[in-house]
């Protein structure tokens, strides 16, 4: 019996490697040309914050004009990072589950060398004016199609992975996977065609791109890191998801909140008036599934502090998932009806922008790069302290940035609504929260210098050889990355 | 694999309880990082606690108070809320509000009312037909008291202005005014379409009602304005560049 069991058991560790092994080039392109993009992001987020404050910054480069700039801090960030990083997971992780090795790593990597090209593309033509000018879309119109099509060519495999898989019961991560998988093709042809094909009336398009900006999080993103954070967190502490039905719950009301929000942005305008209304009710409510899988997968890590501490993958997931209940709170407290009046046109909603971008997809896309690229180099990551800086500095950037903008926000919000203070008066209280904003970018850059660096050494197969995990174990190892453990010299991934 | 790291582990070298082609082969099989991976278990099945169904449903209270606002649902031709209008400031008060020179801020009052009269005697102040002008009529730029009573109590039978007679009947068309009303509605049409007579002060305005009542309320003739009424009101002179509270009239002191 015990033989049968360990026989099983490195049956299990031999498909696992296989499956690691099949994807290692195009996750680990994912990753890199993704922490590449994060960097530059990071960078002309800082230009576009402090032009907010400080118009006159830069302002030599045409290029860097401020709506420019904007637009490509922001691509670069969703398009560039973001999508990227989601790949990597969402294609290693549906391999994993449905534990079938990935037979289509050479077309995978060269759509992904596809996607990095219209990336760049875009970006080229966002800083040259020749942009669309509508968030989260700033890309020209041509762009679009093409964008689309890499999607399906990177991740219809992931489809006919989990088609083909051996029968079993569904995991909750693939669930999310899935529904993200197929939600993105979904608002992204609806969005293209309402605003760049279709002739419908302009103000129906701006709200359609509303709608789009916030589905691309709530249906898109956020699912992907919900997958991840519902893998790692059993995975990582070797138990189980703390209650299936919580999982359901959390993951039919995501499903069924996510597509009604967005048009709120457009509050006021001539648009049918239920809509804004149902936009900021969804979002509302949206505090009902950001309470359930905090709960969830909470409860799961609950008692092992330990080895959240010390794991970066569990560290940073679980960070990811404290700051998705954390965007539930601020999301159900900044859409009531008097804060929307206050705060529609304000920093505050780049402020949840950004906390659902970086503090809750992208830790938890950390927390699974940290996990995923170990595996697949066979390296471990060198320094934990570069990883503990990571954390640390994304850690407080993040927060930085959502408190100076949401406090800063609301500030704003009360100086348009006072009719007696003249509009700069409004705008010089702003300003200080602007450069605060700048300031937790400047945090966040240097954060993602660390991670970026660390992630091209791994990716050059400068990682560790070593059977000992890299741990976040604070004081006295031997070694800068603590116990050696047993040297793997059997040789690197790539033979 | 590497759940319990004891202190001879590290120095593999001098261990011989490791069987180095056995460490080997397993290292070969499993890449390390792969091989102390933890499996998936079975998902828990504890129940959904009570506290979070009541905090969803507070949740579900406040979503659905803001949904609630927002008409009827699938309402496609509602495009705008009921009322949807900006709101009155709510620091009027403290609001000093920008003086302005007396002869502005009564013309513009004034012409308001003047709506009234203008459907005879027309926004150009013309008349025309069977209705008198008001430019350049004697009635308007001379003595007050009488072109008071005239507004007030309106005027019947023949009447002479400006060499034409007009046989018409005039109603009282100012018979509702106020002191501030009939001052602001007497200035602009003294000082407007090259009339340029002096202002009529509300308190002038006021002494006007006072006559006005004592008189009774008839509409008014030519001859009984011209024997009883062909005088000033009384008060004192209001420059026309005084400055003035938009919200009293009272003048403001000219520097501060």
């Amino acid at each position: 019996m015990a033989e049968t069991t360990s026989t099983a058991e490195s049956n299990d560790v031999a498909l696992r490697a296989s499956i690691d092994r099949s994807l290692r080039h195009p996750v680990m392109f994912f990753f890199t040309s993704g922490a590449v993009w994060l960097a530059l992001a990071i960078v002309l987020g800082l230009v576009a914050s402090a032009k907010k404050h400080s118009p006159e910054f830069l302002s030599c480069f045409s290029f860097l004009d401020a709506g420019r700039v904007d637009g490509a801090h922001m691509s670069a960030l969703i398009y560039g990072w973001g999508a990227q990083a989601a790949f990597g997971i969402i294609i290693w992780l549906m391999a994993r589950l449905s534990r079938k090795e990935c037979t289509n790593a050479g077309t995978i990597l060269a759509v992904g060398h596809l996607w990095n090209l219209f990336v760049f593309i875009g970006l080229v033509c966002i800083l040259t004016g020749n942009g669309s000018g509508i968030a989260y879309m700033e890309f020209p119109g041509f762009i679009w199609p093409l964008l689309i099509l890499c999607y399906l060519a990177i991740t219809i495999w992931s489809l006919v992975q989990f088609q083909v898989r051996d029968a079993g019961h569904v995991y909750v991560s693939q669930w999310y996977l899935l529904a993200g998988l197929l939600w993105f093709p979904w608002i992204a042809v609806t969005a293209f065609l309402f605003v760049f094909v279709f002739d419908g009336h302009p103000v129906m398009a701006s709200a359609i791109a509303a709608w789009f900006k916030s589905a691309l999080f709530l249906l898109f993103f956020l699912p992907t890191a919900l997958a991840s954070a519902y893998y790692l967190a059993p995975k990582v502490t070797g138990r189980p998801v703390y209650s299936y039905n919580l999982a359901l719950f959390g993951f039919w009301a995501l499903a069924f909140l996510g597509p009604w929000a967005g048009m709120q942005k457009l509050f006021g305008a001539p648009i049918p008036q239920f809509l804004p209304y149902a936009g900021a009710a969804a979002m509302v409510l949206i505090l009902i599934p950001a309470i359930s899988v905090g709960i969830n997968i909470l409860q799961t890590v609950y008692g092992h502090g330990e080895i959240v501490a010390e794991s970066p993958s569990l560290r940073f997931t679980s960070s990811g998932v404290v700051l998705f209940v954390a965007y539930g709170v601020l999301s159900f407290v900044l859409h009531t009806v008097p804060a929307m009046k206050m705060t529609q046109f304000s920093y505050s909603g780049y402020g949840l922008d950004i906390l659902g971008l970086y503090g809750v997809f992208s830790l938890c896309a950390f927390g699974a790069i940290y996990f995923i690229v170990p595996r697949i180099t066979r390296r471990e990551w060198l320094s934990r302290r570069f990883i503990s800086w990571h954390f640390f500095l994304s850690l407080y950037g993040v927060a930085s940035i959502v408190i100076c903008a949401v406090v800063g926000g609301v500030t704003q919000g009360q100086g348009i609504e006072d009719v007696a203070q003249p509009f700069a008066t409004m705008a010089e209280r702003a300003s200080q929260y602007g450069w605060g904003v700048t300031l937790a970018w400047a945090f966040l850059l240097f954060a993602n210098l660390f991670f970026c660096l660390h992630l091209l050494l791994m990716w050059a197969r400068l990682g560790r050889r070593s059977s000992h995990p890299t741990l976040l174990k604070g004081h006295h190892a031997e070694s800068p990355h603590g116990p050696e453990g047993e040297i793997d010299n059997i040789g690197s991934a790539s033979a | 694999m590497a759940t319990s790291e004891s202190k001879h582990d590290l120095r593999p070298d001098l261990n011989e309880t490791i069987n180095v082609s056995e460490a080997h082969a397993a290292i070969k099989d499993a890449p390390p990082a792969v091989g102390r991976e933890k499996s998936l278990r079975e998902n828990g099945m504890e129940a959904v606690s009570l506290w979070l169904i009541l905090v969803s449903g507070i949740v579900v209270l406040v979503g659905g108070a803001v949904m609630g606002q927002g008409g009827s649902f699938f309402g496609y031709n509602e495009l705008v809320k009921d009322g949807y209008v900006r709101g009155k400031s709510p620091v009027k008060e403290e609001v000093p509000l920008q003086p302005i020179p007396a002869l502005a801020l009564l013309q513009k009052e004034g012409q308001k009312q003047y709506a009234a009269c203008a459907s005879c005697h027309q926004s150009s102040g013309m008349g025309g037909g069977e209705f008198p002008p008001l430019a350049g009529s004697e009635w308007v730029t001379g003595n007050t008291e009488k072109l008071a009573m005239i507004i007030h109590n309106g005027v019947g039978g023949p009447i002479e202005v400006a060499g034409t007679t007009y046989n018409g009947n005039m109603a009282a068309i100012g018979a509702n005014f106020g002191p501030k009303e009939l001052a602001a509605v007497m200035t602009y049409i003294r000082t407007s379409w090259g009339n340029n007579a002096s202002l009529v002060t509300p308190e002038m305005a006021e002494e006007a009602l006072k006559i006005s009542k004592a008189r009774g309320g008839m509409p008014t003739t030519a001859e009984e304005l011209k024997k009883n009424h062909d005088k000033m009101l009384p008060g004192d002179n209001l420059a026309p560049d005084t400055l003035l509270d938009p919200e009293t009239w009272e003048p403001i002191p000219a520097a501060e």
